[in-house]
């Protein structure tokens, strides 16, 4: 585990900088984010660990500083989002599928929620439960799931993304690009019942 | 004689109808059969007549255990309780029923492998096991309680840390679906009634000793680790049932319910499940929530904790805490089970007053469950309850029996979802009262024969999920296609084979489960993704064998068909593959008796030989083909017509069937056109006397 280091030699400062740094990356990643620039300043900042402002006549740190950390540090990432601002994580904590996750999480909802529904249709594959995007990360609300479905409806670019409801009311997701009709009401009905009454 | 490990070396053996208390070396006369189900089927060939009923004094009642049991392998807690089946219709023939617990463990440290019951009892008994000292003692004092108040005396007499085995009422009274329960919620279904034939009420044991490890102590430390690393949830689902950072993939069916702010509610305070890593190993114990497997997101409101069997630390048996139970119905707040034994009460039920995944759904679990346990009543894989609602709502109940019988029940409370009803009913079918209860305590077949009803009805009915011979189908075609249905051929109770399963449902993508079988059966073909059924092929029926002598391989060794075999693992950098040989590395270093996985599978294979073998003889025919290995008509059935092998039903083709009946057989070494072992076989596998036995029978084909 990258956290519990146990070479016991001293560490010169500046290494131990960096330590800090990647330490801070992955305990992040651990709970899921991603760690912004600017996080990682604030929390050198607020330690004193890094001026506020560079010394006249001399370079800014802090870049210098993140590079070398990724350099060392073989399981740091860094990738930029939609907005192009760099974001960090640890590959050993955060899994590709939950990068991909948080990156839709940053972006439209409706974008979020399809570009899952297909993945999962493709992949596995298997229709998705609403309530799945109530739940962590997702976690929009009861009130914004339905919302997100209607203006859905509205737009060609949705338009493979499709309900399915099983006998016990659940409602599901799923993408005509990678299942048809039947068989994902026959999935649904699987996942919501069926595995209940087989157990 | 060598020593060994794992085996304590001893088989104790009771005559009730003498009282003689006796042992046997296990080594010497078991050790091919390793113990569990093999010591089981080895006892009944040897020493029981093909006449003999369940309940005759000559009937033999075998707690199998075996070598793993109390070693600290991981799932070591399973007992295989081996007899005649009283349910199996139309003639009883040898089954098992399987409990987890304390009970395999604690006989083995008081110093035996197995305890081989005969004879009948004059007046109700139970079996005292301390260590080297065993009794035959007086139960005329528990007689007629229920399987608490008994374990609660016996467990007075000697002990805080014994373990009990019971059975209720239901089980005195001959109730062909009852159950022996051992530490008060694990249960072995379908034999109670064989124990309460021989006037046994229970066998209280407490054992001192230990269990010698041959190996080297480090080396099996290494190797216990190593097993728990590729454990996943209960049923070693793969994947957690939401997404996870550290996951790649998910799946909501998935029993590894673990997340970072879901909490055991009814826990003082309440834990936070976490997102528990699967390199964490001190955090296994948090992944799985089965009471949110069985109910639904209420479950995690209602959760205390998950209760556990010997030496594993998955714990699928959630307690669960529901004051509105104590308060509306009177039973304890607190109740655990899992499975069909938690799902007891509600399985009656069509309809709740607030849905079917609400408050009242548990309360009925906790009504159900508190009532079925103390009674010991056997499920049947819920087919008793199935089987209930089908025989209300069309009206047969009310027309079989009389109208003052009929009234006698609140069929309003009923029909509302009321859990209430279950007072009325479930004391009477414990204790044979009336005409209703009494054939629904018979099990189905013989309940369909005493009111001439068609069995093949049944065998009609999707919904029932009946497969024959009075038991309905686990695990089949819904999860595995070909190899589900022949599993649930192949044994003369619903099948318990979780190998398959645990393969196809553990919640991987298809093409990672695909890439596993490819390595394991020699194809990616082997495995189907649900509802995308394809035709039979040679990769199926090498899993389906594999499926079937792994099941008999843990229930010999005391591993848990739950769990095992390790076909996956949680991990990615091991492309989520398991070990499907931790069997045989556990096996060798605890024993001593050193065996590659392809040994070991041949003494899994002998011991189903020697299955089929008792079911040939019994039956008294050999062609099991036809006779034996049937398979429902609603496998070949789908409601909407679709054409079978396309995507979106789960029905099979019945010629593509014969053909994967052929090739099973021809896997196993068997005869095509009757299904039964030739005598080859039967020597191949170490049964040559076996063959000789049937040979003179005309039993061979």
């Amino acid at each position: 585990m990258p956290s519990e280091k146990t070479d016991k030699k001293e560490l010169q400062p500046e290494e131990a900088l960096r330590q800090r740094v990647a330490e801070l990356v992955r305990v992040k990643s651990r709970d899921g984010q991603f760690t912004s620039r600017t996080e990682i300043r604030q929390y050198l900042l607020d330690r004193q660990l890094l001026p506020s402002q560079p010394k006249e006549g001399e370079p800014d740190q802090f870049q210098p500083l993140l590079v070398k950390t990724l350099e060392e540090n073989g399981d740091l990432k860094e990738l930029s989002g939609k907005d192009g601002v760099p974001r960090y994580y640890s590959s050993v904590y955060l899994s590709d599928s939950y990068v991909r996750l948080l990156l839709r999480k940053e972006g439209d909802p409706l974008s979020m929620i399809a570009e899952t529904v297909r993945e999962n249709s493709l992949v596995y594959p298997r229709p998705l439960p609403l309530t799945t995007f109530s739940h962590s990360p997702f976690d929009l609300t009861r009130e914004e799931i339905p919302a997100c479905l209607r203006q859905m409806a509205d737009r060609e670019e949705y338009a493979d993304i499709q309900q399915t409801t099983t006998s016990i009311g659940t409602v599901y997701l799923y993408s005509t690009l990678h299942l048809d009709r039947d068989y994902a009401s026959m999935l649904a009905e699987w996942l919501d019942v069926g595995q209940f009454n087989n157990p | 004689m060598a020593k060994f490990g794992g085996w304590t070396g001893k088989t104790l053996r009771v005559n009730l109808s003498t009282g003689k208390i006796w042992t046997e070396d296990t080594i010497e006369k078991y050790k091919d059969y390793l113990g569990g189900t093999g010591l089981g089927y080895k006892v009944i060939w040897d020493e029981m007549k093909p006449e003999t009923k369940p309940f005759d004094p000559e009937s033999r009642l075998i707690f199998g255990i075996g070598p793993m049991a109390g070693t600290g392998a991981p799932c070591n807690g399973r007992t295989a309780i081996t007899s005649l089946f009283p349910t199996c219709w139309p003639k009883p023939l040898v089954g098992t029923g399987h409990m987890g617990g304390q009970f395999a463990a604690e006989l083995k440290y008081a110093g035996y492998d197995s305890i081989i019951i005969e004879g009948k009892a004059d007046k109700p008994v139970w079996l005292s096991i301390v260590d080297d000292k065993v009794e035959i003692k007086d139960a005329r004092k528990i007689w007629g309680q229920g399987i608490r108040r008994a374990t609660a005396e016996i467990t007075q007499e000697l002990g805080p840390e014994a373990c009990v085995a019971a059975i209720g009422q239901a089980g005195e009274n001959l109730v062909p679906m009852s159950v022996i329960m051992n530490s008060y919620s694990h249960s072995a279904g379908g034999n109670g009634a064989v124990m309460g034939s021989k006037n046994l009420k229970a066998i209280g044991v407490r054992g001192t000793g230990s269990i010698t490890i041959a190996g080297d102590k480090g080396e099996w430390e290494k190797l216990l680790k190593y097993n728990l690393s590729i454990m996943g949830a209960n049923n070693n689902h793969a994947v957690p049932s939401s997404p996870q950072p550290w996951a790649e993939y998910f799946n909501p069916g998935s029993r590894w319910k673990a997340s970072k702010g879901l909490r055991w509610e009814a826990a003082n305070p309440p834990i936070d499940t976490g997102a528990c890593d699967p390199h964490d190993l001190n955090r296994i114990a948090y992944r799985t929530n089965n009471a949110v497997t069985y109910l639904g997101d209420i479950g995690w409101s209602v959760t205390v904790r998950e209760n556990v069997c010997t030496g594993c630390p998955i714990r699928c048996h959630p307690m669960i805490k529901v004051p509105s139970a104590k308060a509306k119905y009177g039973v304890p707040e607190i109740g655990m089970n899992t499975c069909g034994g938690l799902n007891f009460g509600r399985s009656f039920f069509k309809q709740f007053p607030d849905g079917p995944r609400g408050l009242t759904n548990v309360e009925a679990c906790m009504v159900g469950m508190h009532m079925a346990d103390d009674y010991g009543i056997w499920c049947n894989y819920s087919q008793l309850q199935r089987d209930f609602v089908k025989l209300y709502y069309e009206g047969t109940i009310k027309a079989k029996i009389s109208d003052k019988e009929f009234k006698s029940y609140s069929w309003s409370k009923y029909e509302k979802g009321d859990p209430s009803f279950l007072f009325e009913l479930l004391p009477r079918i414990a204790r044979k009262e009336g005409e209703l209860a009494t054939v629904l305590g018979l099990g189905t077949g013989y309940l369909l024969e005493k009111w001439g009803l068609s069995e093949a009805e049944w065998k009609k009915d999707k919904d029932l999920v009946y497969w024959k011979m009075s038991h309905p189908k686990h695990h089949s075609n819904e999860d595995c296609g070909q190899c589900g249905v022949i599993l649930n051929t192949q044994y003369n109770r619903d099948c318990q084979c979780h190998s398959h399963t645990n393969l196809v449902r553990g919640g991987l993508p298809i093409q990672v489960q695909k890439k596993i079988a490819e390595d394991l059966f020699g194809t990616p073909d082997a495995v189907d993704a649900v509802g995308a059924f394809t035709p039979m092929n040679t990769g199926k029926a090498k899993m389906t064998k594999w499926s079937l002598l792994r099941k008999e391989l843990h229930d010999s060794l005391s591993l848990c068909n739950w769990m095992a075999p390790y076909a996956t693992s949680p991990l990615k950098e091991r492309g989520y593959k398991g070990d499907d040989t931790i069997e045989a590395k556990l096996y060798s270093m605890a024993t001593g008796g050193k065996k590659n996985p392809e040994e070991l599978d041949v003494v899994a294979e002998r011991i189903f030989n020697l299955h089929r073998a008792l079911t040939i003889r019994d039956m008294g025919t050999k062609e099991m083909r036809e006779k034996h290995d049937t398979i429902p008509d609603w496998v070949y059935y789908d409601p909407d017509k679709k054409p079978v092998y396309t995507k979106g039903t789960i029905h099979l083709d019945k010629q593509d069937m014969q053909l994967a009946m052929d090739m099973y057989y021809e896997v196993m070494g068997w005869d095509k056109k009757t299904g039964a072992p030739t005598a080859d076989t039967y020597k191949k596998v170490g049964l040559a006397r076996v063959a000789e036995d049937l040979g003179k029978k005309n039993l061979l084909p």
